[in-house]
């Protein structure tokens, strides 16, 4: 009897912008005809796990990414950061800083008025539960909410309710999450996933809570990780793409360099993979 | 891979050479288990020729280190090269296990002990 073929997973971390880096790896496997048999995303990485498991070109992907990270996506932020501190706007536990609206018909555009059993790879996107901090599988029904939920990221986009359970940012629980490719069956999982950047300068509040932020993230990033990568069985192979610069959230012009960094890191792990699951090198 | 087993003032110096992944780490467990492990509580793990390392290879590092403390010894690591050392720092292995820059260092870690 011959040995069954690996099942072979592609995870994308949150990283916002960043996840366009995907795209390149995107490239690399389609490249070299590696099938992926399960797509898991994470916050950003949802948006780009979509687009791969709909079975779009990296070329349709990049125009997604290209019209996503606009300014617009923050409609409304200064003007309801503002009135969150003078006490105008009341918040609780439904509330963002930002109006959604823009960001509800983008990703209503990506996702196409899809069902996750419409996609041609099999899909799954990680949110958190807002109560009680659990991550949270979403695979079933409507692919645009459970893509909304996993973005929601805290404060800034308002939380998303999916079969009754408030759920926010994906990024909160599971930043990278290898383990629920694991759990689903993935023999080989090509991980790619992304750090914050740290600041050099602090002007404000909302500077120093951002730093935070940055610092609580990374931390759950590279424990989960440690974790993932010393508990399992699977073979994981990390793809952490590296970047000459600081990356904000609406750096589209920086788009090919973030492909690039992404082929780069795939690249590098390349040989590796083929080895592993039988190709010619 | 390539092995070499060496002694240093009843150390095993233990130099592996090439790939490690889920292919390659079993030739490393059983080289370990059957020639450095019986004769030497403590080990260094020269990995100045390591070029990479997977998730499989670290586990397996994990293992023989495990192994050895169970023993009352252990396995330190030295010359670990940049790729393997990202790896490494990605895992938090390097604060599972001692890892020195060079072989010598390693060793006259164990003479503090």
């Amino acid at each position: 009897m011959g040995e069954s073929r690996k099942k072979v997973a592609l995870v994308i971390g949150s990283g916002a912008i960043k996840c366009a880096a995907s795209i390149g790896m995107f490239q690399v496997l389609e490249e070299e005809g590696i099938g992926v048999d399960l797509v898991v995303g994470c916050s950003g990485g949802a948006i780009y796990g979509v687009g791969i498991a709909s079975g779009k070109t990296t070329d349709e992907i990049k125009e997604i990414s290209d019209a996503t990270w606009t300014k617009d996506l923050m409609q409304d932020y200064l003007v309801n950061l503002k009135a969150s501190k003078d006490g105008s706007l009341k918040f609780n536990e439904r509330s963002g800083l930002v109006d959604d609206n823009y960001l509800n018909e983008k990703l209503r555009s990506i996702s196409g008025g899809k069902s996750f059993a419409d996609l041609q790879t099999p899909l799954i996107v990680v949110a958190t539960d807002m109560m009680s901090g659990e991550p949270v599988e979403l695979s079933e029904g409507d692919v645009f909410s459970s893509v909304r939920a996993s973005l929601a990221i805290p404060m800034i986009f308002p939380p998303w309710e999916v079969n009754g359970q408030l759920l926010i940012d994906g990024a909160a629980s599971n930043p990278l999450p290898i383990d629920i490719a694991i759990q689903n069956g993935a023999d080989v999982v090509l991980a790619m996933g992304f750090t914050f950047d740290y600041r050099q300068r602090f002007r404000s509040i909302t500077a120093v809570q951002e730093h935070m932020t940055s610092i609580y993230m990374n931390n759950i990033f590279k424990n989960s990780y440690a974790f993932n990568n010393l508990a399992h069985h699977s073979e994981i192979f990390p793809i952490i793409p590296e970047f000459d610069s600081v990356i904000s959230m609406f750096d589209v012009h920086k788009m090919p360099h973030l492909i690039e960094r992404g082929r780069e890191a795939t690249l590098e792990q390349l040989p590796h993979m083929k080895r592993l699951l039988g190709r010619k090198l | 891979m390539e092995f070499k087993l060496t002694e240093v003032d009843g150390i095993g110096i233990l130099r592996v050479e090439g790939e490690l992944d889920a292919l390659t780490s079993p030739e490393l467990t059983r080289f370990f288990r059957t020639q450095a492990a019986d004769s030497y509580l403590h080990v260094v793990l020269n990995l100045e020729g390591l070029s990479y390392s997977s998730s499989a290879g670290i586990r397996i590092f994990l293992g023989l280190a495990r192994e050895a403390r169970a023993r009352g010894g252990d396995v330190r690591f030295a010359a670990v090269q940049p790729r393997v050392d990202k790896i490494f720092r990605l895992s938090k292995f390097d604060k599972i296990v001692q890892i020195y820059s060079r072989v010598d260092e390693a060793v006259q870690s164990f003479r503090k002990d």
